[in-house]
């Protein structure tokens, strides 16, 4: 789980003279605990020969026959509480010396003991306990993940959180439009629940290969037979199913937020955490594209991607890579519970929610959104599927 | 008209309290001086020009509280004027040494000359305050000053004394206001060290933002949207602006970085080492070789070999790196605008005594840059933090991660095998301060006195400097003596106020020596509920 080692003796390292100098043993035991970096922490102690005494006096048969210990406790921080759980044991030397600890997680809480470990019962006396300290985060946080907003303005008094809602409200609305093929899917969606046939009947495209799409909707068709453009048959379904605006405009609530990356050219420094090496700066804005140490191309690859002969001769765009965030928004009552697939969303005391999903693959993405009344009562659901493909201008 | 894109450009200019009253001559002084020489003179002159020339700019400038209590000191003002005026004699000296070289003999007078303006600007224009100077382009919008931890200590390695942290800032901005008549709006931490929680004794100081290196938001809970490329904001409301790893490849790395080009002047030969050791001795440091700041080589390869400078294609390789700088940003602006719901920002600082001491040609790639910007039409366009802030107050509210731009990320760079000792006796150090500051407040004019020094002692101790030179082995033995006089210096003090005893004459001859921050108050060490 850990490995530790002792270091050189804090003693070699600066002059006998200033050190006694330097010495204050006023505060006595000294127990100092510092993060060095992600999985590393840096402990040093001392304990002076009067303090040695006391405890000698006051736990006589711990003292003779025990182990000086350093105990590392391993906590987290939940909603604002430290909780501690599990530990493991240094056995240390010296009464003045440090060490550096490897511990087996970043980004979690510890503290340690000093202290002495019978080596008969096991029994561990406390001599002294450190600070807490928190390891450095180390990795990138999960893209799904409510997205917050807030507006400073003035004194700080005016700090106020702002939904995603509020925030696309502001964005130009011609800047992320609404996919025709989103409106597509949605309506074979619709389709398929209500009139089966009909939905078979301009079914096209799953599995097709990219490109054959546009190809389908152009003048000259590339698609396999039984394959039919669909503009009519889409019009001829809604006229059918009696589909209104409303509808329609609800899907608008749907909106893409990130959409691709180019780049190669995001490189690491030095200075940079070696976990940071691989990077992916599409992971904000989309797919990955790692750092690189030089300006050779993004050596990044993902199944699904395909990549661009033409645009990996440039020397920016080397490489094409799309992701999508998606961010579902609304407003209920309170008391109201929304999930989305197994998710439970926060509500806000306004009634309003938002959430966003990282949809990573290509494909069709069926998001069932479910809001549950109070006390056991009515379920409804909304299914919006969102659909991602690739276009790329040489197909 | 909006801009497409947004670049804001800090430069963080710092030096440590290096001021030897004792001695006639100090070796490290130099340090302040071959700054001044080489990096805030030239800066102020490009900064002049573009102002005169009607060109549109905005920097920001983070000055540390030491390097401000330098530049205002008058002893080391006249230890300036002092410097220069060798300097002048040296290059005439190469003058004459150099009449029949054809290509040595322009870049003596050259050296010359600029010495001579340099003597003009600081002693003439700016009456000696660089301060001032500096100020005047902030009362005209075009430079946002921000100040950061009074001695330049490393936070994150002096949180477990609260007290401690809190007084680093609270007497920076005690100090700020005394000289801006105005408050900074943000802070630069030292080395960028931030870790979470910092953010809200930040909001209670009042300040608005600060800078983090880009894995501080990369790591950040939950992921931000937009990378480095917009600020966030912590729960706290303070806004972090993390740093373009990009931008800072351009200009910092060794091998890819502009200043390593072939062209530009080599900083490692120096005439200091170079000439004739009967020839160079009166301008050197107590017989030491030192550089005298006048360097006649390009840096030409890695060999040994070494071509004569030659300023002018230094000076056009400048133009091209800056022209480079802006069409690369103005490029990768075109992408990232497509991602985003407003302009993407570049976030890019780096130290102010890269441009001019390290890199002879900085301040003209500097100047060089802003006109292109300038010149773009909107396409790129510079901004302060506030006025970033002001234009774009809807921020994401995320976490960031505990990071620094030091080695490795974090905090190893000051926390190694080599100066690790550092810490156990400023931990207790600041604990007995905390414990006098409670016990001794209200006290006479004598205590407070000698508590105020102790204060400006442990301060002067906790500076980032000490373990980063000792982990760099560059000035070690400078380094060890600084942190272990001024701890001494403070336990010494510490015992006489509890003893009731102080020695008046010594604690007077270590107010002379060590004589930054008039005003503090010991006080600024008194723990508030939340931190027993």
């Amino acid at each position: 789980m850990h490995a530790s080692h002792a270091t050189a003796n804090s003693q070699n390292s600066y002059p006998a003279k200033e050190r006694a100098d330097l010495s204050t043993e006023w505060i006595s035991p000294l127990l100092l605990l510092l993060e060095v970096d992600p999985r590393h922490l840096y402990a040093c102690w001392e304990v002076w020969p009067e303090d040695l005494a006391a405890i000698g006096a006051q736990k006589k048969d711990i003292f003779q026959n025990s182990q000086l210990t350093l105990r590392i406790i391993e906590g987290e921080e939940d909603n604002g509480r430290q909780q501690f759980g599990s530990y493991f044991d240094l056995p240390v030397e010296g009464w003045k010396n440090d060490w550096y600890i490897e511990v087996p997680r970043s980004d979690r809480l510890y503290f340690a003991e000093l202290g002495l470990k019978s080596l008969a019962s096991g029994e561990f006396y406390v001599i002294k306990r450190s600070n807490v300290v928190k390891t450095p985060k180390n990795t990138i946080s999960s893209p799904q993940c409510q997205e917050k907003w807030m507006k400073v303005l003035g004194e700080y008094e005016t700090v106020s959180l702002i939904s995603s809602e509020e925030l696309l409200a502001q964005r130009p609305s011609s800047k992320y439009p609404i996919s025709q093929e989103m409106v597509e899917e949605y309506y074979r969606h619709l389709l398929s629940q209500h009139q089966p046939k009909k939905a078979a009947e301009i079914t096209r495209l799953e599995g097709a290969p990219a490109g054959q799409y546009e190809a389908a909707q152009g003048k000259e068709s590339r698609e396999p037979e039984g394959l039919i453009p669909t503009e009519a048959a889409f019009s001829e379904a809604r006229e059918q199913e009696g589909l209104s605006a409303p509808e329609w405009s609800s899907l608008a609530s749907l909106s893409s937020l990130s959409s691709s990356s180019f780049g190669s050219s995001f490189v690491a420094s030095d200075n940079l955490p070696s976990s940071l090496s691989s990077l992916e700066l599409g992971d904000f804005f989309g797919s990955p594209i790692s750092i690189l140490s030089s300006a050779a191309l993004s050596s990044y690859s993902r199944g699904d991607i395909r990549h661009s002969e033409k645009a990996a001769s440039s020397r920016l765009e080397a490489s094409f890579q799309y992701d999508l965030d998606l961010v579902i928004y609304g407003r209920t009552q309170p008391g109201v519970a929304i999930y989305i697939g197994e998710d439970a969303v926060p509500v806000h005391p306004d009634g309003s929610f938002s959430w966003r999903l990282n949809l990573g693959r290509q494909g069709k993405h069926w998001i069932c959104l479910r809001a549950q009344l109070p006390q056991g009562g009515e379920v409804r659901e909304f299914i919006p599927i969102w659909f991602q493909k690739i276009r790329t201008s040489g197909d | 008209m909006e801009s497409r894109a947004y670049f804001c450009l800090i430069l963080h200019a710092h030096l440590p309290f290096v001021r030897h009253p004792e001695q006639d001559e100090c070796l490290e002084e130099r340090w302040l001086f071959e700054a001044i020489n080489e990096s805030y003179l030239p800066l102020l002159q490009v900064l002049e020009n573009l102002v005169e020339e009607g060109v549109d700019f905005r920097l920001t400038l983070s000055l540390s509280p030491t390097l401000m209590a330098m530049l205002v000191d008058p002893l080391l003002q006249e230890r300036f004027i002092r410097y220069l005026d060798r300097l002048i004699e040296l290059a005439e000296k190469e003058i004459l040494r150099n009449r029949h070289h054809q290509e040595l003999l322009p870049l003596s007078s050259l050296y010359h000359e600029k010495f001579l303006t340099n003597k003009r600007l600081f002693q003439q224009r700016y009456e000696r305050n660089l301060l001032s100077a500096f100020s005047h382009f902030q009362t005209l919008g075009k430079l946002e000053i921000i100040t950061c931890p009074a001695t330049h200590g490393y936070l994150p390695l002096l949180k477990m004394n609260p007290s401690s942290v809190r007084a680093q800032i609270a007497v920076a901005l005690d100090y700020y206001q005394k000289v801006f008549g105005q408050t900074s709006r943000g802070i630069w931490l030292p080395e960028c060290g931030y870790y979470p929680g910092l953010d809200q004794l930040l909001r209670s100081f009042g300040l608005r933002f600060f800078f983090l290196d880009t894995h501080g938001l990369a790591y950040a809970h939950p992921r931000p949207k937009y990378l480095v490329y917009a600020p966030v904001y912590c729960p706290s409301g303070v806004a972090a602006f993390g740093r373009d790893q990009r931008s800072a490849r351009q200009v910092w790395s060794a091998q890819e970085g502009y200043p390593a080009d072939p062209d530009y002047r080599e900083f490692y030969r120096d005439v200091g080492h170079d000439l004739d050791y009967e020839y160079i001795r009166p301008y050197l440091h107590q017989n030491l070789r030192v550089d005298t700041g006048i360097k006649y080589y390009r840096i030409t390869g890695s060999g040994r070999h070494k071509d004569f400078y030659h300023p002018p294609k230094a000076l056009a390789r400048a133009r091209e790196h800056a022209r480079d700088c802006f069409r690369s940003h103005e490029s990768y602006s075109l992408f990232l605008s497509r991602q985003m719901d407003r302009p993407p920002l570049f976030v890019a600082p780096y130290d102010a005594e890269l441009f001019g001491h390290w890199w002879y040609e900085g301040p003209d790639w500097l100047n060089f840059l802003i006109r292109e910007i300038a010149a773009s039409g909107g396409s790129l366009r510079m901004i302060t933090p506030s006025e970033y802030l002001e234009r774009f107050p809807i921020n994401q509210v995320v976490q960031p991660a505990a990071s620094s731009w030091g080695w490795k990320g974090y905090n190893e760079m000051w926390l190694n095998s080599t100066n690790k000792w550092i810490y156990p006796p400023l931990f207790k150090a600041a604990q007995l301060m905390e414990f006098l500051a409670a016990r001794f407040a209200g006290s006479n004019a004598e205590v407070r006195r000698a508590l105020n020094q102790a204060s400006r002692e442990l301060l002067l101790a906790q500076g980032s400097d000490w373990a980063f030179i000792i982990h760099n082995k560059t000035c070690v033995q400078y380094a060890i003596r600084r942190t272990i006089a001024h701890l001494e210096q403070f336990n010494r003090i510490c015992h006489q106020v509890l003893a009731g005893s102080i020695d008046t004459d010594w604690l007077e001859s270590i107010e002379r020596a060590d004589n930054l921050f008039p005003d503090i108050s010991f006080e600024v060490y008194q723990m508030d509920e939340s931190e027993n």
